[in-house]
């Protein structure tokens, strides 16, 4: 499965474009993430990759055949959005949030069976928190509810899913679940599409980076040859220091805060060993 | 599936009947004398269906007007249903006072009212926020059209004739004023329990229930001009009876939990069942009726407070 943007371009007004002539591809068995700024246009990007909004020129192929042709429920099947976490109104339970999931499954006036409850258990299974099925979606961690849509999406049969800032709000080790079981899933030849304000877990995790910067992805490669001082620099208006140990990038820093250099902090953590 | 909903309500509605002096006519159909009979078939029992069905559809409806607009302080007649209705029901006193003639005009007017929402909606973007305050804005403009009417009303007949409707009551019902009612319940709710597992992806946002594959935009359209038939051909039958599209909802929500599979199904018994018993006790507690506008606060209010209380509580303690 390849989901791919030709030339895509897109503005909310006509006068300002918030994608300008973007072309990505991503294939399955890969995670990519899109990095850029606050307002860069993620969000927008991916409602576009999901033929949630319709492109002024180029456009989106599902296996190279426009996204925006394929009737709503086939769409549904073959790409998914899991959407940032938020607060439901009412007190669904996780395993009634991820059969919601099987909409594109079910007829109108037909309601889930076994076989979508099944689907819901294996999808729940994949992500780790089937025993959590019948608590209540409000009583659950920000991370378990990030971990739920993922389900809901996996539910839905999408082999390919958007995500928008999975681990916005999340602690590291949630952070780290969450993109870990993306990982797992991934290499079973599910395609996701993450964007993030972290470089740090691109450069962890990622098969492929895009920068989004003034609507353009320009840089769009491999993480260890996208991530470099120039590009963050053009992306968020900043200098960032690179810290790679044989090589390979490990993390960015920012440059701008001085006070504990990456240097300094291995000195000190060096002379701490010496002296116990 | 509706038949058999609507065989056990009619159980579930019968109990409490049974209690009052319904229950001896009901037994008298098997005497089988002519005046119990008449009593029984041409004035107790339509007003029976009446109340179950005005309760179910304000009830059915409150509960889907929640969840579609994720709010759970909406009611049933956030969408100017009831001002309309009763801006309707106060010009047809005025110029047309028959039973049909007020029916009629409420109806009317409670479609024109929610029309001109939706004409809001649709202008500015048809979200849910546009058409809570198109709802309150054209409820604004209707209740001073209420206050209008009221203004040149003869104030010693047609006014009390209207602040009467306004109180809601079903006592004026017969097989003649039944009938519309009949007609728009049973297709608009087999309408919602059909659908209702759909109702769920309601809640959701947009652009989350597009992506699920679901037509979001027809699918809320449809089921907003359904649920404002009920409610408006409700209101037209039975008056102002607030409350129960706010708070039975919530009630049925505590009992079967927010998936509207089970919902739907809970709020129309619920519904049903609440202002059937209100209805009994409006007309046979005193010798005069109490309008039922007036009971379904009096009474209502506190005993569901009471009944909120004893929920939570026994949750409590599960946990």
């Amino acid at each position: 499965m390849r989901l791919e943007a030709r030339d895509l371009t897109f503005g909310y007004s006509a006068r300002r474009s918030v994608l300008s002539n973007v072309s990505i591809a991503i294939n399955s068995g890969e995670m990519m993430f899109v990095l850029g700024a606050n307002g860069s246009g993620k969000t927008t990007l991916v409602e576009c990759l999901a033929g949630l909004r319709v492109p002024h020129q180029g456009d989106v192929r599902l296996d190279g055949r426009p996204i925006l042709r394929l009737p709503l429920c086939d769409r549904a099947q073959a790409v998914g959005i899991v959407p940032q976490i938020h607060e439901p109104v009412f007190e669904y339970t996780v395993g009634e949030v991820a059969l919601m999931g099987r909409a594109p499954q079910l007829t109108m006036l037909s309601r889930p069976g076994r076989r979508d409850w099944d689907a819901v258990r294996v999808a729940l299974d994949r992500v780790g928190l089937l025993p959590l099925i019948d608590r209540p979606y409000t009583q659950t961690s920000g991370g378990e509810r990030q971990l739920t849509l993922i389900a809901r999406g996996l539910a839905q049969g999408a082999r390919c899913l958007l995500m928008d800032e999975p681990a916005a709000h999340l602690d590291p080790r949630y952070q780290h679940r969450i993109l870990s079981t993306i990982d797992g899933l991934a290499a079973d030849e599910y395609a996701f599409v993450v964007t993030s304000h972290h470089p740090n877990n691109a450069l962890s995790y990622a098969d492929v980076v895009a920068f989004l910067i003034d609507g353009r992805a320009d840089y769009f490669g491999s993480p260890n040859r996208m991530i470099c001082e120039e590009s963050l620099a053009a992306a968020y208006g900043m200098e960032f220091d690179i810290i790679s140990s044989p090589g390979v990038a490990r993390a960015v820093v920012p440059r701008a805060p001085a006070r504990n250099r990456a240097e300094c902090a291995c000195e000190d953590s060096a002379q701490r060993k010496e002296n116990p | 599936m509706t038949a058999g909903l609507a065989l056990v309500a009619l159980a579930i509605g019968r109990y409490p009947v049974s209690l009052t002096d319904m229950v001896r006519s009901m037994f008298g159909l098997q005497g089988a004398r002519d005046v119990v009979r008449a009593l029984v078939l041409q004035v107790r029992l339509p007003r029976v269906i009446a109340a179950l069905c005005v309760g179910a559809n304000l009830a059915a409806v409150g509960a889907v007007f929640q969840g579609m607009f994720r709010n759970p302080l909406v009611d049933s007649g956030i969408l100017g249903v009831s001002s309309g209705a009763a801006f309707g029901a106060a010009v047809s006193l005025l110029v047309l006072p028959t039973a049909a003639g007020v029916q009629t005009g409420a109806f009317v007017f409670a479609l024109a009212a929610v029309g001109l929402v939706g004409l809001i909606g649709w202008r500015f973007g048809s979200s849910p926020l546009v058409l809570i305050i198109g709802g309150v804005l054209v409820s604004a403009l209707f209740n001073s059209l209420l206050g209008l009417v009221k203004y040149v009303a003869d104030p010693l007949s047609t006014l009390p004739a209207i602040t009467y409707w306004l109180l809601g009551s079903l006592s004026g019902t017969d097989w003649g004023s039944l009938w519309p009612l009949l007609a728009l319940t049973i297709p608009g709710l087999s309408f919602l329990l059909l659908v209702r597992w759909r109702l769920n992806l309601l809640t959701l946002s947009e652009a989350e229930a597009t992506s699920l594959g679901v037509p979001i935009r027809p699918f809320r359209w449809a089921v907003l001009l359904v649920g404002t038939v009920l409610v408006a051909v409700s209101v037209a039958s039975s008056g102002m009876i607030g409350w129960i599209g706010l708070v039975v909802p919530h009630l049925a929500r505590a009992w079967s939990g927010p998936d509207h599979v089970r919902l739907i199904p809970a709020s129309v018994l619920l519904g049903a069942s609440t202002l059937l018993v209100l209805d009994t006790v409006s007309r046979t507690a005193m010798t005069s009726e109490i309008p039922l506008g007036i009971l379904t606060g009096l009474i209502g209010v506190p005993a569901f407070l009471l009944f909120f209380w004893r929920f939570l509580r026994t949750r409590e303690e599960v946990r």
